[in-house]
């Protein structure tokens, strides 16, 4: 308890609040000379969990190199830890939310780490991760002689739904385009399904160089998270359960309800 | 007798509207743009703006109004075809200048869903004109709005209260608050000059098509109003939709401009605020 106290700390004092990245070694006894230190490596099949007492948006710059899960916890996980040994084991995670992270392919990302509601730039978290080529190999699991089918995955519960349609405000886009996001069918949806803050439904059309000082914080952070990566105009940015994707603008108003509903539902 | 585009009376080159254009008891407050004090270089060219050509008027107009894209589809998307916010109205005094930009700001935030505020023209034009009831053109509210800011409607420290004129208002504070609601794209002067006629139809055409609002001054009537849409009122025959700063007037504030009614004499662009 004692040893876990001192992590805490530890975490706490290297301005990580409430956000915790995996560390090794992951405990640290009283007055050892070895500081935590987030793990910056990840082995394709390792999981990489993050904890955090508050919702995540998280981003990846550049995209494409991991795969992120956001769960509720408490919950058990079964596998082996990014901060762990080679040997697949049981571990339960207390915090509210979790981020479970894996590696696609090997490369090098910058991991971003924003708390939903964040006001202050210092609580964003930014970890760069090395994934490796070769991950661990686990002992042979036996296989049961009549396998029992497994149900699919249930779909994560849309928690969090935000978008932002980016175009040069000056811009003439095709009529169809234009029409995008003013159209009455759009506007409908996004109201009743983005996520509101302070009264407002999650939903905008930035310019490209929009000035967001006085945005709500949450839009602002996602902002601020999402920019450097929109290098052409037109865009549509879409946030869901914390992961934002930078996509190709829709063609027309049926081919933007098409692409909302995908992430948002119906 | 008065013709209508969508219950919205029209204002005809030659039609028998002077109980729309000068009802009593309204102020207008329009003083043409003096080049001299105020020249071309004021503003930046649109030159950047790529226009829409007359051809394809028809389709972009045709697709707004199948999918409820417009600027005039937002404004008026309350419930029951109310519009989403009550329009601003200016109580007699000269200000309609300041009036017809603040129009632009709030209908921009309203198109980009940005969080929404209700604004006083009466600060920039009080300021401007040093507390006096004095008239302008609305490049000199733009250009106030441009370095400035807006001001927030209410009597809350920072805001400046409905219709007053004191500047005892002029704070800190409401300087302050006002820069929360700048504008941060270029304006586009559309109406330098050395631009003819159809020039400057064709930018506000561009403009209306693209959901772009913008103040426009109009000489002949001594008035400026808000720019909102450019709208078909019948095969080959185009008008501006326009929102006017006087309590009652029109449908919700709005009117159509036809013919040579729709020609502006000052006009400018707001393409992005601060959000």
């Amino acid at each position: 308890m004692v040893r876990f106290l001192i992590l805490w700390l530890l975490l706490a004092s290297s301005c990580l609040a409430d956000i915790h990245l995996p560390t090794t070694p992951v405990l640290v006894e009283p007055n050892s000379p070895k500081a935590p230190k987030a793990i910056s490596e990840i082995a394709r099949g390792t999981l990489y969990v993050v904890e955090s007492t508050t919702p995540l948006i998280q981003l990846q710059a550049p995209e494409g190199f991991l795969n992120v899960v956001s769960a509720k916890g408490p919950l058990s996980v079964f596998g082996i830890f990014a901060d762990g040994s080679d040997e697949p084991e049981l571990r339960k995670y207390a915090s509210e939310n979790l981020m479970i992270v894996t590696g696609i392919k090997p490369g090098r990302t910058e991991l971003i780490l924003i708390p939903v509601g964040v006001t202050e730039q210092e609580s964003i978290v930014r970890q760069i991760l090395t994934v490796t080529g070769e991950g661990p190999r686990p002992p042979p699991v036996p296989v049961p002689p009549t396998p029992e089918p497994q149900p699919d995955p249930a779909p994560q519960p849309v928690v969090s739904f935000r978008v932002i349609f980016v175009k040069e405000s000056g811009s003439t886009l095709s009529a169809e385009q234009s029409a995008i996001p003013g159209a009455k069918s759009i506007r409908d949806y996004l109201t009743s399904k983005t996520t509101p803050e302070g009264g407002l439904a999650g939903w905008r059309e930035y310019d490209p160089q929009q000035n967001t000082t006085n945005e709500q914080a949450t839009m602002k952070a996602l902002w601020a998270a999402v920019k450097p990566n929109i290098t052409n105009t037109p865009v549509l940015v879409v946030e869901v359960n914390g992961k934002a994707t930078v996509r190709e603008y829709p063609k027309n108003t049926a081919d933007a309800l098409k692409i909302l509903k995908e992430y948002g539902g119906q | 007798m008065v013709t209508f585009y969508k219950n919205i009376p029209i204002i005809d080159t030659d039609g028998p509207t002077d109980d729309l254009l000068y009802p009593k008891d309204v102020e207008y407050g329009l003083v043409p743009r003096d080049y001299a004090t105020d020249p071309e270089a004021m503003f930046s060219p649109p030159s950047g703006m790529e226009l829409i050509p007359q051809s394809e008027w028809d389709a972009r107009f045709d697709e707004q109004e199948a999918t409820k894209s417009s600027l005039e589809h937002i404004y008026l998307s309350g419930s029951n075809g109310a519009p989403a916010f009550t329009c601003l109205e200016q109580n007699g005094h000269g200000y309609c200048w300041s009036y017809s930009t603040y129009h632009s700001v709030m209908l921009d935030r309203l198109r980009r869903n940005l969080p929404m505020v209700r604004l006083n023209p009466h600060a920039t034009a009080a300021i401007i004109k040093n507390g006096r009831d004095e008239g302008g053109w609305c490049g000199l509210s733009a250009k106030f709005g441009r370095e400035h800011g807006h001001a927030v409607q209410g009597t809350d420290p920072g805001q400046w209260p409905l219709h007053s004129r004191n500047l005892r208002f002029d704070t800190p504070a409401l300087r302050a608050e006002m820069t929360k609601y700048k504008i941060e794209e270029e304006w586009t002067d559309l109406t330098r000059e050395l631009y003819n006629q159809n020039l400057t139809m064709a930018q506000v055409a561009t403009c209306g098509f693209n959901n772009i609002p913008g103040p426009r001054d109009y000489n002949w009537w001594g008035h400026s109003v808000c720019g909102i849409r450019w709208v078909r009122i019948e095969r080959g025959s185009w008008g501006q939709l326009i929102l006017n700063s006087w309590k009652g007037w029109g449908r919700h504030g709005l009117g159509v401009l036809r013919g040579s009614k729709a020609v502006c004499n000052g006009g400018l662009a707001i393409r992005s605020t601060s959000a």
